[in-house]
C-alpha cells in the first residue's frame, strides 16, 4: 500500500530529464508582433461596423450618399481616405467602378443602381453594398427588405457582406474561385424571406457572403452580367501573416485547406455540421450520432492496433475508438465527440455504416485542391 | 516591438521555471517550449498593464499551462496516443500520470510539487484559497496513489 507520504516524496523528486529551455527572446517578440497584427485586423473588422453606423449620418449630412446612388456617381462619392483596390483594367464600356471604404471595388453596368449601405441596421456582418437593376432603397433589419419590396420580376439584386470575424470557422468559406458560379437557389435564408443564390468565399484573408436574387422573368443575359459584375470584385488582401495559410502553418487545422475540404465533404454527404472542436476538428451529426472529423497526412507511418476493412472501394481502419479512411493523400479521421449544443439529443459515437459509406463517397468525389503540410 | 528592459529581465528569470512546469505537465519539450513562448508573447503584448502587477509570474505560468493543455488535446487528436518509451523509474511514471488528473489538480501538483512553491504561493497563482489548493493536492495524491498501487499490483 502506497502511503500519502511516499506519494508526496515521489512527487517532490521531479523527473531529472527536464531539458533546458532553449527559446530565445526574439521568438517571443516575433510572436507578440504577429498577435498584435491579428488583433489589429480583427479590430479593423469591428471598425468597419462602427464606421457603417457613423458614415450614414455623415454621408447624409454632406449629401454624399443617398438611399440609392445611381451608378456613376458612386465613384465620385466614395470617401478617398482608404485607397480602393487597384483593378488591373478599367471597367468595360458602359460600366462603372464602385469603390468602398473597406478596400473592396466592383464594376457594374452604369444603368444599375448601387447602394453602399443598404441595411444600416445590420451591424454584423455589415452589408458592404447592394446593386440592382431597379431601385435599391435603404431599409431592412437584416436583409435589404426595402430593395426586395421594389424588385421587378425581370430584375436582379445582389448584396455582399463581409464577416469581420469568423473565429475558428473560416473553413466554411471556400477560397474565391476564378469565376463565380451562382449555383442553385437556396433558402429562403434567415431575414431574406425569398430564395437566393448564396455564395460564400474567402479572398485575401477576408470572408464574404453574397446573395443574388433574380426575378422570375430575368433573362439569361442578366445572370451573366451579375456573374461578370461579381467576378470584377477586387479586394484588398490582409497581410500574408494574417491569412489562413499562416494560421494553418501555425498549427490551426481549421484554417487549413483540408478543413475546408472536410466541410465540403460533410455537406456533400448530407451530414449536419455541428460546429468545430476548437481548431482541431470539425463536428458532424447524423441521426443522433455526433463525431469529430479531421485529417492528417497519409504519409504518416503505420499505427499500432490498426484493423482495416474495405468499404466503398477504400480501406477503413480502426485505431481504438477512432477510425480513418485514406483518400486523396490524407487520412480522414473520425472520433466520437459530444455535441457542443447540449439541447440536442445526441450521443458521441462514430457514424453508422450507411453514413460512413456516404462520407467516403463524398471524400472521394470532392476534390482536395491543395493539401497543406500542417495536416 | 522592442521589449521593455523590465520584460527582458522577467523573461530571463521566469522562462526556465515556466518551461519546467509546462514540461512536467506535458512531458513534451517541443510543446513545452511552444507554450512557454506563447505565454510570454501574450504577456509582452500586455506588458504595460501586466508588468506592474505582483502576480505577473503566476499569470504567465497559468497561461503557459493552459496553452500546453490545449496543445496536448490537439496532439491526442492528431496522433493516437501510444505510450512509447515506457520509463521504469517510479518517479517518472508517477509524473506521467499527472497529466491524466483533472485540470485544477494538475495545476496544483505541478506548481506545488513540481515547482516547489508553497501552498500559499500556489493559491495565489491559481487564484483560489489555500484550503482549495490543499484539497486539490489531497485528491490528486489519492488518484496517484491508486494508480501507482494498480501499476504495482499488475507487475
Amino acid at each position: 500500500m502506497e502511503t500519502d507520504d511516499r506519494i508526496q516524496a515521489l512527487l517532490r523528486e521531479t523527473p531529472k530529464d527536464v531539458p533546458a529551455f532553449q527559446g530565445g527572446l526574439e521568438h517571443v517578440v516575433a510572436r507578440a508582433r504577429i498577435r498584435r497584427r491579428r488583433k489589429r485586423a480583427a479590430a479593423g473588422g469591428i471598425a468597419v461596423v462602427l464606421l457603417a453606423g457613423v458614415a450614414l449620418p455623415l454621408g447624409l449630412l454632406y449629401g454624399l450618399r443617398g438611399a440609392k446612388n445611381p451608378v456613376g456617381t458612386a465613384s465620385d462619392s466614395a470617401t478617398p481616405s482608404t485607397s480602393p483596390s487597384a483593378s488591373p483594367s478599367p471597367p468595360p464600356f458602359g460600366w462603372v467602378r464602385h469603390t468602398d471604404n473597406a478596400g473592396v471595388s466592383i464594376d457594374a453596368p452604369a444603368a444599375w443602381n448601387f447602394n453602399d449601405d443598404p441595411v444600416p441596421a445590420l451591424a454584423q456582418p455589415p452589408m458592404l453594398f447592394a446593386a440592382g437593376t431597379g431601385a435599391v432603397p435603404t431599409g431592412g433589419d437584416c436583409a435589404p427588405t426595402a430593395a426586395l419590396e421594389s424588385f421587378s420580376t425581370d430584375g436582379a439584386l445582389f448584396t455582399v457582406m463581409e464577416y469581420g470575424s469568423v473565429e475558428q470557422q473560416s473553413y466554411t468559406f471556400p477560397p474565391r474561385p476564378e469565376a463565380f458560379d451562382l449555383g442553385s437557389l437556396g433558402g429562403p435564408f434567415e431575414c431574406w424571406g425569398v430564395k437566393t443564390h448564396l455564395i460564400l468565399f474567402e479572398d485575401g484573408g477576408r470572408y464574404f457572403q453574397a446573395h443574388v436574387v433574380f426575378g422570375p422573368d430575368a433573362p439569361t443575359s442578366l445572370h451573366d452580367e451579375v456573374k461578370q459584375s461579381l467576378d470584377s470584385l477586387v479586394i484588398d488582401p490582409l497581410p500574408a501573416a494574417e491569412q489562413r495559410g499562416a494560421q494553418c502553418g501555425a498549427g490551426q487545422w481549421t484554417a487549413c485547406p483540408e478543413a475546408a475540404w472536410v466541410y465540403e465533404v460533410i455537406n456533400e454527404a448530407n451530414i449536419f455540421h455541428l460546429g468545430n472542436q476548437g481548431d482541431d476538428a470539425i463536428l458532424g451529426l447524423e441521426h443522433d450520432r455526433s463525431f469529430a472529423l479531421w485529417t492528417t497526412p497519409a504519409s504518416e507511418g503505420g499505427l499500432q492496433g490498426t484493423s482495416c476493412l474495405a468499404l466503398a472501394e477504400s480501406e477503413v481502419c480502426e485505431v481504438g475508438e477512432r477510425m480513418y479512411v485514406e483518400v486523396q493523400g490524407v487520412r480522414l479521421w473520425m472520433e466520437p465527440a459530444p455535441s457542443p449544443d447540449e439541447s440536442l439529443r445526441t450521443q458521441a459515437a462514430l457514424p453508422d455504416s450507411a453514413t460512413l459509406d456516404r462520407l467516403i463517397h463524398a471524400a472521394q468525389s470532392v476534390r482536395l485542391v491543395e493539401p497543406s503540410e500542417a495536416g | 516591438m522592442t521589449p521593455d528592459p523590465g520584460f527582458e529581465r522577467f523573461y530571463e528569470t521566469e522562462a526556465q521555471p515556466v518551461f519546467r512546469a509546462v514540461y512536467l505537465l506535458c512531458r513534451d519539450p517541443v510543446l513545452a517550449e511552444d507554450a512557454t513562448q506563447e505565454a510570454f508573447a501574450r504577456a509582452l503584448e500586455r506588458w504595460e498593464r501586466l508588468g506592474t502587477q505582483p502576480w505577473v509570474g503566476g499569470w504567465v505560468m497559468t497561461t503557459a499551462l493552459n496553452v500546453a493543455r490545449r496543445g496536448m488535446r490537439r496532439r491526442r487528436l492528431l496522433r493516437p496516443e501510444v505510450r512509447d518509451n515506457p520509463v521504469a523509474e517510479e518517479t517518472i511514471d508517477l509524473w506521467a500520470r499527472v497529466k491524466d488528473l483533472p485540470r485544477r489538480q494538475q495545476e496544483a501538483v505541478v506548481l506545488h510539487y513540481g515547482m516547489g512553491l508553497s501552498v500559499e504561493e500556489t493559491a495565489q497563482i491559481m487564484d483560489c484559497r489555500e484550503g482549495t489548493v490543499r484539497t486539490h493536492l489531497a485528491r490528486a495524491r489519492e488518484v496517484l496513489r491508486a494508480a501507482l498501487k494498480g501499476a504495482s499490483d499488475g507487475d
